[in-house]
């Protein structure tokens, strides 16, 4: 996709990178929002400094993940776009999977829905959709055979 | 004008994508989830199974219905 989009300078930025880097970091922004608000209202209910407890330790884990990604960035640039979408969308479904059912718990009651196995059940979870997603993965391409390998789904 | 196109576009790229029926199903799969839980016809311990189930059945019937729409194409 990146390749296709042509290099569109705007402003002294390349306008496509800029775009991209500008949703992603608005839409983790929001969710980190989103979260830190969530642990630190329930952190308060047993320590009066849950809220700025929760906002340091989520500026804090910025820093390091900063940090990390400046010192791994010629790793990470050599990674393929399709094989880190596949694995951060694994990752996505799963926390997404897990949590909106906790979140259920909100009709019974007010307290999280437990999973069998506790927080273990993520590991189960991402073993099904990598499983979920193999099969997929076989059956589109299956499908995507005589297709230029330009067309086909990758990885 | 086109900047609220944009945006409302962008939000349902983000939220729907190109595969309605997995929005639309997982939608589906959490109100019968909240729907059980408010009648208490099951255990609570037994919703977040079904709700994984309930989710793997969604991209099952998504791609049976990509397979079609490729073959019908």
């Amino acid at each position: 996709m990146a390749r296709g989009a042509g290099h569109e300078v705007r402003l002294g930025l390349d306008w496509f990178a800029f775009v991209v880097a500008f949703k992603g970091v608005f839409l983790e922004g929001l969710e980190v929002v989103f979260i830190v608000i969530t642990f630190g209202l329930a952190a308060t209910e047993r320590d009066p400094n849950g809220m700025l407890v929760a906002a340091a330790s989520a500026l804090v884990a910025g820093v390091v993940v900063l940090t990390v990604g400046i010192i791994a960035r010629r790793p990470l640039s050599a990674v393929p776009e399709n094989t880190l979408k596949y694995v951060v969308g694994l990752l996505l479904s799963t926390f997404g999977t897990f949590w909106a059912a906790e979140g259920l718990g909100y009709f019974a009651g007010g307290t999280s829905l437990q999973w069998p196995g506790g927080d273990w059940a993520i590991l189960g979870l991402l073993a099904g959709g990598l499983v979920l997603s193999r099969v997929a993965i076989r059956a589109l391409g299956l499908r995507a055979v005589g297709q230029p390998a330009s067309e086909q789904a990758e990885p | 004008m086109s900047l609220v196109i944009g945006f409302l576009r962008f939000w349902y790229q983000f939220i729907v994508g190109d595969a309605w029926e997995i929005a639309v199903g997982v939608a589906v799969v959490l109100a019968t989830g909240a729907a059980l839980l408010r009648s208490a016809t099951v255990s609570p311990q037994l919703v977040p199974l079904l709700v994984a189930g309930g989710v793997a059945v969604v991209v099952g019937v998504s791609l049976w219905m990509e397979l079609r729409r490729s073959a019908k194409a």
